[in-house]
């Protein structure tokens, strides 16, 4: 059998937070671990070693696109999908440039976010 | 939208009571018509095409009929064939609850109907917008912003709520949108927008009200105050994201700080120098009030 994939959420909403849990526990397959900014997940990134990182972009203090460039300091390999209710070209375009490997629009379709986490199952 | 200001008329007029409004309100939710019913009645989509739009309007700030154009389903000259035949029965719509429940009579509506004109004190402009219940016209029509930005605002919060929230959203029609005092015994969500000038955008709304938006919102019960804040500064931070990305596609970049929750009071620290704007949206499910300023 294979081990559950790892994921890593960073958001500050607890609606966002709680509404991941649910659909990725109803799922199936994945660890779960929260934080609720940017500082957090970089100290959580490196004590779990994450598969991916659902990444909020507005977060208090350190933002989304700070965390990201730090992820990818402690670990180049970092996968991070950007979450956004604001996703402007110039938030993605930059996302994408520090590493990021995808987003997902909010309020989140929940199949879109499955079928993008499915493929990090039996890596 | 026309049928909100007829209500309002009624209310004046105290042909029927508050109480009243909400049951039609209520009554006219269950019966209300929506392009995709009226596509699948008149033959032009199928069911499983109008769920198809309708899971894509949940990512994208479209209306059913430009997705369902986008997609070849529809052409445009039926999709102002559906919109008016949709607007023919909205009109009527409230009139009708108000029958059915029966708090009016036919004659009585026939008579108020042709009187709403004449008593309701409106410009033919502002009539026109309510009958063709363009949103984004009775904005332009009724209110006096200072900052033009504010009306695409409004107009888009409006569409958030009926997208998310409520399908029967509707202005309070008042002498002065200039905002009056802080909102007491109330909680609000606010967030700040960031461009050359810095906006203040919150919404307000009494506890009962902000319990009833947050789990509609989260789709969930939300018995724990912590997540009803989550649910409420996540719908306005939602917004605020779809408005940031529609002025960005215009040129104009706001940045968004995180959204946070005041109660009883508005942030001390509203750093705004223009006007400051109090409107307030009924909703069947009890009223917000949007604050605007820059």
């Amino acid at each position: 059998m294979s081990e559950d994939v790892k994921i890593l959420v960073c958001d500050d909403s607890m609606l966002i937070r709680t509404q991941v849990q649910n659909v990725l526990t109803g799922a199936g397959g994945y660890e779960i671990f929260h934080t609720t900014n940017g500082e957090e997940a970089v100290k959580t990134y490196q004590k779990e070693k994450p598969d991916v990182v659902l990444l909020d972009l507005v977060m208090p203090e350190v933002g989304g696109l700070e965390c990201l460039k730090q992820l990818k300091e402690v670990d180049k390999e970092a996968r991070v999908i950007i979450m956004t209710s604001s996703g402007t070209k110039e938030n993605l375009q930059e996302a994408l440039k520090q590493g990021a490997i995808d987003f997902i629009q909010k309020p989140m379709d929940e199949d879109k976010l499955l079928s993008m986490l499915e493929k990090f199952k039996g890596r | 939208m026309f049928d909100k200001f007829f209500g309002i008329y009624l209310l004046n007029k105290k042909l029927i009571s508050n109480e009243d409004m909400q049951k039609i309100l209520h009554h006219m939710k269950s019966t209300h018509i929506k392009i995709g019913t009226l596509a699948i009645k008149e033959g032009l989509m199928t069911g499983t095409q109008v769920e198809e739009i309708n899971l894509l309007q949940r990512s994208k700030d479209k209306k059913f009929g430009e997705l369902a154009i986008e997609k070849g389903l529809i052409n445009q000259n039926q999709l102002e064939s559906l919109l008016q035949k949709q607007s023919e029965e909205s009109n009527l719509q409230l009139g009708q609850a108000a029958v059915d429940l029966g708090y009016l009579t036919y004659k009585q509506l026939d008579h108020e109907l042709k009187n709403f004109q004449n008593d309701a004190g409106f410009s033919n402009a502002q009539l026109e917008a309510l009958k063709t219940g363009d949103q984004e016209q009775i904005v332009r029509q009724f209110i006096d912003f200072d900052n033009p930005v504010f009306y695409e605002y409004v107009s888009l919060l409006l569409r958030n709520i009926i997208r998310f929230l409520d399908q029967h959203p509707w202005i309070e029609i008042e002498e002065s949108f200039q905002f009056q005092k802080d909102p007491a015994e109330e909680v609000t969500a606010y967030q700040y927008l960031d461009n050359e000038q810095k906006i203040f955008t919150g919404i307000a709304m009494d506890e009962k009200t902000f319990k009833t938006l947050a789990a509609q919102f989260a789709k969930m019960p939300v018995e724990d105050d912590r997540l009803a804040e989550a649910s409420i500064t996540e719908f306005l931070n939602l917004h605020n994201g779809i408005f940031t990305v529609n002025m960005s596609n215009q040129d104009k970049k706001f940045e968004m700080s995180p959204p946070d929750i005041s109660r009883n009071k508005l942030p001390g620290d509203m750093e705004v120098t223009g006007g400051k704007y109090q409107i307030d949206i009924n909703t069947s499910l009890g009223k917000i009030k949007l604050i605007l300023a820059s």
